[in-house]
């Protein structure tokens, strides 16, 4: 009972702060009336788009063709509401955004063509996912068994070049390291292709289709490992210290159980719960780090739907993708915390009775 | 130690940047018409070394000598501008401006260039008119000289060759028996050229004012050139003092915040002051700051002082959380309850005997919680919502990104601000983690 009681606590105090992370973001987005200016622009300059494409305006005399252009300009903001005042439109804004309704994009298209800004990302999401959670898992596949193996003799060799290894890794901008590989390996010695998803055009048969994405995934994964794998051992070596300090490693050693089992086993066992905190944050900081990374490696994903949208100013896909990012967020901290409660059921305390 | 020796060099390079490049200097930095006498996207000249090579320099020539000959009742006023070239390739652009001063009647003008081995190409002839600007040539992608300098190397080969494949810079500095045409095959001709302007002209007073003419290397500088020809010198020179400018004064303003939040809260532990500043911190660490970011500055346009707000606002929480929790411990010691039993006020027991314990730590606070700010806001610049006004690293890399500088193989253009980044994240870790175990010896792990 305990244990549900704890999840609809966490869920709860998560919804909210979604909530008003939202209501944030809708009046930054609204706020000063930037929104309505850059969208006032929009309309103008649909409108005087729309007068030049239409034949029958040629023969206007052009103080009059301004008179009707204004009309225009009138009647369309008055569809879109937005000679209201901004105040007045945000709760219903706000609905639609927290229905996921992000409306249309102003200039942009999703690859099936689509003006809705909810298609885009749900055709982007699954490939940034694609990336980050493999690029995550392989990371934590090389930093766990380092960090513990770091643990289990410290200060000895492996220990003492786990840390500097750390501390560089940790310093490296992921993209910046992505631009770099690009120059290594794909300027240079042209082994992996520079970025994009598939190769255009893209190969006929699935499986040839599925080895050229991995060729394509190849430079970013391999970059993601190369930052991320040494800051995980690191941290993870310093958790799993605490443990290896521990009286029943001691007594574990004293019976003269093997090492490899008293690392996976016992010290594994008791770190877990802090390893998979870990885990998740380094999963939410790469999929933050994604948003550039993506950018350099061209992989069409949220990431670079977000630079796209910034470079056009396309506000609503913007918005969108805001919103959007704060509920993955907030979900994954959500997750983070039932697998936390799952593995040490010392956590599962409200924070009343705590 | 490491950490201090990078922190203090990225401090004197902060400092010697205003001395090397007055602020004025790279203000131009977006004033793409200034850095015309520099070569597009060369790499740096200390990478010469690779290639074996005295690769050419850039140059720029402006002294002259001035002739005047009579031809009947016209004056031929004559500028011979001399240089000498003494390296195994060609130059990678070439820009020439005259300047003259005309008074009334139009005049023409002619630009003759004079090789070692004597051979002369005239280049230009313009039709110069009283008081119009200073005549800009760009000699490397002028499409009709490239025509009439097909039409030079056709009579010195014998064969045919497309106005096209020409490449100025490596027709008028190459031996007149190799292939002009071909950059590979021809072989540059070393020795002292010399560069005519000609003013014809009836007018007693007209002349030829300045000559300059910028020869731009195949390497530039210390950093090399991007596409747009700055010199990389500059934009990094300048992104480290705005770098540690923007990391050390978020850093300050968001652990004095969090010091305060954390204090209070953790000295009123468990009452509503306590509970409330704990609901908001949470909040905000909630919160996915580059999103959040990412929507001000472009909403806001922010500038330098907007942005420092902004990460501050991001940026204090963990201190908060740390600080709380130091506080609750030492409001149980002894001294602070004998210090209560004297009556003294909670504002003087926090400020003599809670917080000067937390301050220490507070440096190491500062001296870690850079390397995030500067990671931030490199990401901001580069994706184009920096302060448009000033040169930062995550700029150059946007710019670099922009005109695809790696799939191109500009390696100069994007290891450098990409390493200056890494490394001042990489020296206020080590200096951070150096303080956390002075002046924490308790918390010391391993």
């Amino acid at each position: 009972m305990g244990f549900q009681r704890f999840l609809l606590w966490k869920g709860l105090t998560l919804a909210l702060t979604a909530i008003i992370a939202l209501t944030a973001t809708v009046t930054i987005a609204g706020y000063g009336g930037a929104i309505d200016q850059i969208a006032t622009r929009f309309v103008e300059l649909e409108a005087r788009q729309s007068m030049v494409d239409d034949q029958s305006f040629r023969g206007v005399s052009s103080s009059q063709r301004e008179k009707i252009l204004s009309e225009m300009i009138k009647e369309r903001r008055e569809e879109l509401g937005l000679d209201r005042p901004f105040i007045e439109r945000m709760p219903s804004y706000l609905l639609d955004t927290l229905r996921l309704e992000f409306g249309n994009a102003w200039t942009m298209t999703s690859d099936t063509g689509s003006r809705k800004v909810i298609d885009m990302i749900w055709e982007k999401l699954p490939r940034t996912a694609l990336l980050f959670t493999t690029g995550t898992v392989m990371s934590l596949g090389i930093g766990i068994p380092l960090g513990l193996r770091a643990a289990s003799r410290p200060n000895k060799v492996l220990d003492k070049t786990v840390v500097p290894l750390a501390l560089v890794s940790n310093a490296l901008p992921m993209w910046w390291t992505g631009m770099v590989m690009i120059i290594l390996f794909s300027f240079n010695l042209k082994i992996f292709p520079p970025g994009g998803f598939v190769s255009v055009p893209p190969p006929e048969n699935s499986f040839a289709y599925a080895l050229d994405i991995l060729q394509h995934m190849a430079l970013p994964l391999l970059t993601i490992i190369l930052v991320s794998s040494g800051g995980l051992a690191y941290v993870i070596r310093n958790m799993a210290l605490r443990a290896f300090s521990e009286d029943y490693i001691f007594a574990a050693r004293a019976r003269g159980i093997p090492e490899r089992r008293i690392v996976y086993r016992h010290a594994f066992r008791a770190a877990s719960p802090a390893i998979a905190t870990i885990a998740g944050f380094t999963l939410l900081s790469s999929l933050g780090g994604a948003i550039i990374s993506e950018v350099v490696f061209n992989w069409p994903g949220m990431g670079l739907l977000y630079w796209t949208a910034i470079t056009q100013q396309d506000l609503p896909v913007v918005v969108g993708l805001t919103y959007i990012s704060i509920l993955l967020y907030v979900l994954l901290v959500l997750v983070l915390e039932i697998i936390y409660g799952v593995l040490d059921p010392r956590i599962r305390v409200l924070p009343e009775s705590r | 130690m490491t950490g201090l020796v990078i922190v203090l060099f990225l401090l004197v390079l902060s400092a010697y940047a205003p001395l090397a490049v007055p602020i004025e200097e790279m203000g131009k930095w977006n004033e793409l018409d200034k850095w015309l006498d520099n070569p597009p996207a060369v790499p740096p000249e200390w990478s010469q070394v690779l290639s074996g090579k005295i690769l050419p320099r850039t140059m720029i020539i402006e002294d002259f000598t001035r002739t005047r000959v009579m031809i009947g009742n016209s004056t031929v006023r004559e500028t011979i501008s001399r240089f000498s070239y003494d390296f195994d390739d060609f130059p990678s652009s070439l820009f020439l401006v005259v300047g003259s001063s005309l008074h009334s009647r139009p005049s023409t003008m002619e630009i003759i260039w004079e090789k070692p081995d004597g051979e002369v190409i005239k280049l230009y002839q313009v039709i110069k008119r009283p008081s119009s600007a200073d005549d800009r040539f760009f000699i490397t992608t002028d499409a009709e000289l490239k025509r009439h300098l097909a039409t030079y190397v056709r009579e010195r080969l014998g064969e045919f060759i497309r106005a096209e494949d020409i490449d100025p810079n490596t027709v008028l500095f190459a031996q007149t028996t190799t292939p002009m045409h071909l950059r590979e095959k021809a072989v540059p001709l070393k020795g002292e050229y010399r560069l005519q302007a000609r003013l014809l002209s009836t007018e007693p007073d007209d002349q030829i004012v300045s000559v300059k003419l910028s020869i731009g290397g195949r390497v530039h500088g210390t950093f090399g050139t991007d596409s747009f020809r700055r010199d990389l010198g500059v934009g990094i020179l300048w992104g480290a003092p705005v770098a540690l400018g923007i990391g050390l004064s978020v850093s300050i303003f968001g652990t004095i915040i969090g010091l305060v939040a954390g204090v209070v809260s953790g000295f009123y532990g468990g009452t509503w002051k306590d509970e409330s500043i704990q609901r908001v911190t949470d909040f905000m660490l909630l919160l996915p700051a580059l999103p959040m970011l990412i929507l001000v500055s472009l909403v806001f346009r922010i500038d330098l002082w907007q942005l420092v707000l902004w990460l501050t606002l991001f940026g204090w929480m963990g201190v908060a959380k740390i600080s709380r929790a130091m506080a609750l411990q030492i409001r149980e010691e002894q001294y602070v309850e004998a210090a209560r039993s004297i009556g003294e006020s909670d504002k003087w027991i926090i400020l003599r005997h809670v917080a000067p314990q937390i301050l220490t730590y507070a440096l190491a606070v500062i001296a870690l919680s850079v390397p995030s700010v500067i990671f931030t806001e490199a990401v901001l610049s580069f994706l184009g919502l920096g302060d448009p006004g000033l040169v930062t690293w995550g700029r150059i890399l946007h710019d670099a990104q922009l005109n695809g500088a790696a799939v191109s193989g500009y390696w100069w253009w994007v290891m450098t601000p990409g390493f200056f980044i890494a490394l001042t994240a990489l020296g206020f870790g080590l200096l951070g983690n150096a303080l956390d175990k002075v002046l924490q010896p308790k918390m010391r792990v391993g």
